[in-house]
């Protein structure tokens, strides 16, 4: 015979076609392009595919085709999935109880999945909804000294750049001010009052409610309202362009009539801008032209629309020698600039200053990391529960076999039943999802929209985990009792599948990775607790602190700190340059000798600064006031400013400070002037007079316990007195510094509610595992107990073996966990010491999960009487 | 009577049908087409083609001859039936008559 050389046409072609043509002419249609096939073998194999393919493709001719139902009929007809399914579903049905365990477990685990999904996928999507977004840039400036990195930049900046650079990019800066804006009804303190360039309404495309971006901000007097400001002034629904506000500019000390030139359309969640109002920048320049050319006051965040994308490198690279011939060779305070891509600045700027972020990508991390634990232990279940039960199925399987089943077909057969399984749990989770939606974003406190959940990439890569998880799952258990000599399997010798080995290492890993997570949750919320708990080194009861915007009230603080002081609801009163938490504007040079300097924070204060807030002086003595001689120019300096200096006794010390002889005259205790995320930092303190160079902006004031409201009131009467046109604001200085750790509270809720949820599946896992081995240790038992053996005794038989499990598997898991949390408190400057009942706790509260699940079957199978298991027999 | 006449490639396909007495199925006529006329068509083409020939009741089927060179598949084989002779004499007869006029001029 000849032998075949000929190449044979794709089988899948012909599959696709008898899936979809009648039968009358199936055979004339492939058989013809069968010897098409042949008879064109001299063409490259390619294109001899495609040909043939087209040729196909082309014989569905409408006459030919089946009707569509006999096409699905027949999908399930060769895949024999109808009988699959029917099997599947009677197995689910048959072990109720185990199923119902995989479907809650599986059901959860998808539910946290979609959760996570949806958070991880929202924060990695800032700021990518405008159209050029990959070509935005943010400036960020390096600082000589320390190498720190900042987002504020100075005035001078951008022009200088233009001017270096000429249309290499499109700069847009904005600039804090805070500002009081009254309309006729009513008035409100601004903070998030910004000024901008027009070009930011170009490079970032906001959409406009009212008004367009080409007629905004590039008239002075001309301001920009968001959705919500503008609801705020002029209600619902109003269209306010054209309208006016009056706007009052503290540090400007001026009034301004300012007219909407537009209205900015609600931003999506995903976008961290700080500002509410815009303000044309031309304003600003014009109100503070001292500081056109100042390379010193730092101010502006700058954003950079590239056209072509390696000028960004070619202008990173000389930025160096660009600071050094605009701000004077070896300049002392910036170093370098780089640009950032606005997509990074949510989740990568935790170390950038200035940022208005609050996205950080360890938290990000650590998240997703959890959602892949959580699958991993609800997969480990299934595992399990497949696997314990498999000598069940053995029989099953071995006469399958013996009656012909392909291996192809018993994988296929399990991977549809765990299909099933998790295919409805994805199901019902989708479902879950969307009815816990509203409680889940209000526990993140990100409005995440619920859109989210029905876009096509998120549908699809859901599908993809519940296929990857099916395959997972079922393809274990499938591939274990394919593959086994079917006669042993019929005759019930199956020592081999029991695979109790594995399913304890199983049950180590889910453990395990519970303890991880219980671990990271206590080390972490203990450091939390550390950090809201500690002394600052004052005190923070009762203390309020209130700002003074306005330049002419700040010329009679003094005034206002006398009256308040008196009043009977008041310990005491006194002023600062610094808010509480401070955020420590002025940075100046000081040098105690010829040859040493460094920068210090410098803070001026009024006399009873320590007094009323009850920080301790260390050595010498406190400041007194100005008039008497030479006080003026003594100040106090904290311990980290003494050690800096390293001098042993600085009283009495002269040094430099901003260019003037001052005299060291007290050391005091290193108080958190900030919250514990900072270091606190050499601070030089000292009295001011009012038009000093360090404006004092803050009455800082105690209150007697008792009805705080009342002499809230109080206070507020004598503002209103001295200047009726200014709000009265305060806040209160503890929760000030409780809220900074926000942040951390709720990632550590998240990260406790994710542990509970695990270990909560974990033990889900369990109990299926105690029902399965009570069940099948039932006769052993019950021997044991004819044999004499007390119930105590059958209780450590059955519960001995979980509880060494989950003990192994905390062991493992001690020191993975306490090392990968210490790791993420890397960033905290102070750490709560180890508190080793952590390992204690933790412990204990593993055992106790594992004890509750497995008790009741421990004891029931104990209690039981044994004749109810051995009469059978 | 509508749906009778014969188009033109329907009456290629025919007369190769005829041709071919006892072995025309789809690869066989499209082969002969190529041979005899040099014209390039698709196998798909054909099989409409014949389908709406044995719809007009010009040709009969019958399935045979599965062979290895078709990958097991059997034919198809069509055979032209007397409607489908006297539909092709006629078109023939009237062509003729048209032939004689056009000479004529």
């Amino acid at each position: 015979m000849k032998k075949q050389t000929h190449r044979q046409p794709p089988i899948w072609v012909e599959n696709l076609l008898e899936l979809f043509i009648q039968d009358y002419f199936l055979d004339e249609t492939l058989g013809d392009l069968y010897e098409w096939y042949q008879l064109n073998q001299h063409l490259p194999r390619y294109l001899l595919t495609i040909k043939y393919f087209l040729l196909a493709i082309r014989s569905l001719r409408p006459y030919r085709l089946k009707k569509t139902q006999k096409i699905f009929l027949n999908i399930i007809d060769i895949s024999m999935l109808n009988n699959d399914l029917k099997v599947g579903i009677r197995s689910i049905f048959k072990n109720l109880r185990f199923s119902l365990i995989n479907l809650l477990g599986l059901t959860t685990a998808f539910t946290c999945t979609l959760f996570i999904y949806s958070y991880v996928s929202h924060e990695n999507s800032f700021h990518d909804y405008h159209p050029k977004t990959d070509q935005i840039y943010s400036i960020v400036k390096q600082s000589t000294s320390d190498g720190s990195l900042t987002r504020y930049t100075t005035t001078p900046l951008v022009p200088a750049l233009q001017n270096e650079f000429p249309g290499s990019a499109t700069f847009a800066r904005i600039g804090q001010d805070p500002v009081y804006i009254h309309t006729g009804k009513s008035s409100f303190y601004e903070a998030n009052f910004y000024w901008a360039d027009p070009t930011l309404l170009s490079i970032f495309d906001f959409e406009f409610l009212y008004g367009s971006a080409s007629a905004s901000l590039n008239v002075p007097n001309s301001i920009v309202l968001t959705e919500q400001s503008a609801v705020k002034y002029f209600g619902e629904g109003v269209d306010p362009v054209g309208k006016t506000l009056d706007v009052k500019i503290y540090d400007g000390d001026l009034q301004l009539s300012m007219r909407v030139s537009g209205v900015l359309k609600k931003f999506p969640s995903n976008q961290d801008f700080p500002f509410e109002i815009l303000g044309s920048m031309s304003n600003a320049l014009e109100i503070y032209s001292q500081f056109e050319n100042s390379w010193g006051l730092n101010w502006l965040l700058t954003y950079a629309l590239f056209e072509r994308d390696d000028e960004v490198a070619k202008i990173e690279a000389r930025s160096n020698a660009f600071f050094n011939k605009y701000m004077g060779q070896g300049s002392e305070t910036d170093k370098a600039f780089f640009f950032q891509p606005i997509k990074e600045i949510h989740l990568f700027s935790q170390h950038i200053s200035r940022s208005h972020s609050t996205g950080n990508y360890r938290n990000v991390l650590a998240i997703v990391a959890i959602g892949i634990f959580i699958v991993l232990i609800a997969g480990i279940n299934y595992i399990n529960m497949v696997t314990a039960r498999l000598h069940k199925r053995g029989k099953e399987v071995g006469i399958r076999k013996f009656n012909g089943a392909t291996k192809y077909q018993l994988i296929k057969q399990f991977l549809t039943e765990s299909g099933l399984i998790v295919f409805v749990s994805a199901l019902v989770s989708y479902i879950l999802a969307y009815v816990l939606w509203q409680p889940f974003t209000l526990f993140i406190s990100t409005s995440i929209p619920i859109e989210t959940l029905l876009s096509p990439s998120f549908v699809i890569i859901y599908l993809g985990l519940a296929l990857v998880l099916t395959l997972a799952a079922g393809g274990y258990p499938a591939w274990l009792l394919s593959s086994l000599d079917m006669l042993k399997m019929i005759r019930g010798i199956h020592k081999k599948i029991s695979r109790a080995q594995l399913r304890r290492i199983l049950v180590i890993v889910q453990f395990g990775i519970s303890a991880f997570l219980i671990i990271c949750t206590l080390v972490i919320w203990d450091q939390i607790n550390f950090m809201s708990n500690k002394s600052l080194g004052f005190n923070q009861e009762q203390l309020v602190v209130i700002p003074v915007e306005s330049k002419d009230l700040q010329a009679r603080i003094d005034v206002i700190k006398n009256e308040v002081s008196n009043l009977p609801g008041v310990a005491s009163a006194t002023i600062s340059s610094e808010s509480l938490p401070s955020e420590m504007n002025n940075r100046w040079g000081i040098s105690w000798n010829p040859d040493e300097r460094m920068g210090i924070y410098v803070v001026s204060i009024g006399i009873e600064y320590f007094e009323t807030l009850e920080i301790n002086l260390l050595m010498g003595e406190n400041l007194s006031l100005p008039f008497k001689t030479d006080s003026a120019r003594s100040i106090i300096i904290n311990e980290s400013a003494r050690e800096a200096m390293n001098l042993e006794n600085p009283i009495g010390q002269m040094v430099t400070l901003g260019g003037i002889k001052r005299k060291i005259v007290g050391v005091v205790n290193d108080y958190h002037y900030q919250s514990l995320h900072e270091k606190t930092e050499s601070v030089a303190f000292m009295v001011g007079t009012s038009g000093y160079r360090v404006s004092q902006d803050n009455l800082i004031v105690r209150l007697h316990a008792g009805d705080i409201t009342h002499h809230l009131r109080q206070i507020n009467e004598i503002w209103e007195s001295l200047a009726p046109n200014d709000i009265f604001n305060f806040q209160f200085v503890d929760q000030a510094f409780q809220q900074t750790y926000d942040n951390e509270t709720s990632f550590i809720q998240l990260l406790g509610i994710f542990s509970l949820i695990s270990i909560l599946i974990a033990s889900i896992g369990l109990f299926g595992m105690v029902v399965f081995m009570t069940e099948e240790r039932s006769k052993e038992l019950s021997i044991r107990k004819v044999l004499g053996a007390g119930i105590p005794r059958i209780i450590m038989q059955v519960a001995g073996e979980f509880t060494l499990l989950v003990f192994i598997g905390y062991i493992i898991a001690l020191p993975i966990g306490i090392f990968t949390s210490e790791n993420w408190m890397d960033r905290f400057p102070y750490r709560a010491d180890f508190d080793f009942s952590i390992i204690l706790l933790a412990a204990l509260l593993l055992l106790l999960m594992a004890w509750l699940t497995i008790g009741y079957n421990t004891i029931k199978t104990a209690l039981s009487n044994p004749v109810k298991f051995l009469r059978n027999e | 009577m509508k749906g009778t006449n014969l188009g033109e490639f329907e009456e290629l396909i025919l007369l190769m049908v005829g041709i071919l007495e006892g072995n025309a199925y789809g690869i066989s006529i499209l082969s002969e087409i190529e041979d005899r006329t040099g014209r390039k068509v698709t196998i798909s083409t054909i099989h409409t083609a014949l389908y709406r020939l044995e719809q007009k009741e010009f040709v009969a089927s019958h399935v045979g001859g599965a062979s290895k060179s078709r990958g097991g598949r059997s034919k198809r084989l069509y055979e032209i039936t007397t409607a489908g002779r006297e539909a092709l004499s006629h078109s023939r007869e009237v062509r003729e008559s048209l032939w004689q006029t056009f000479l004529a001029k």
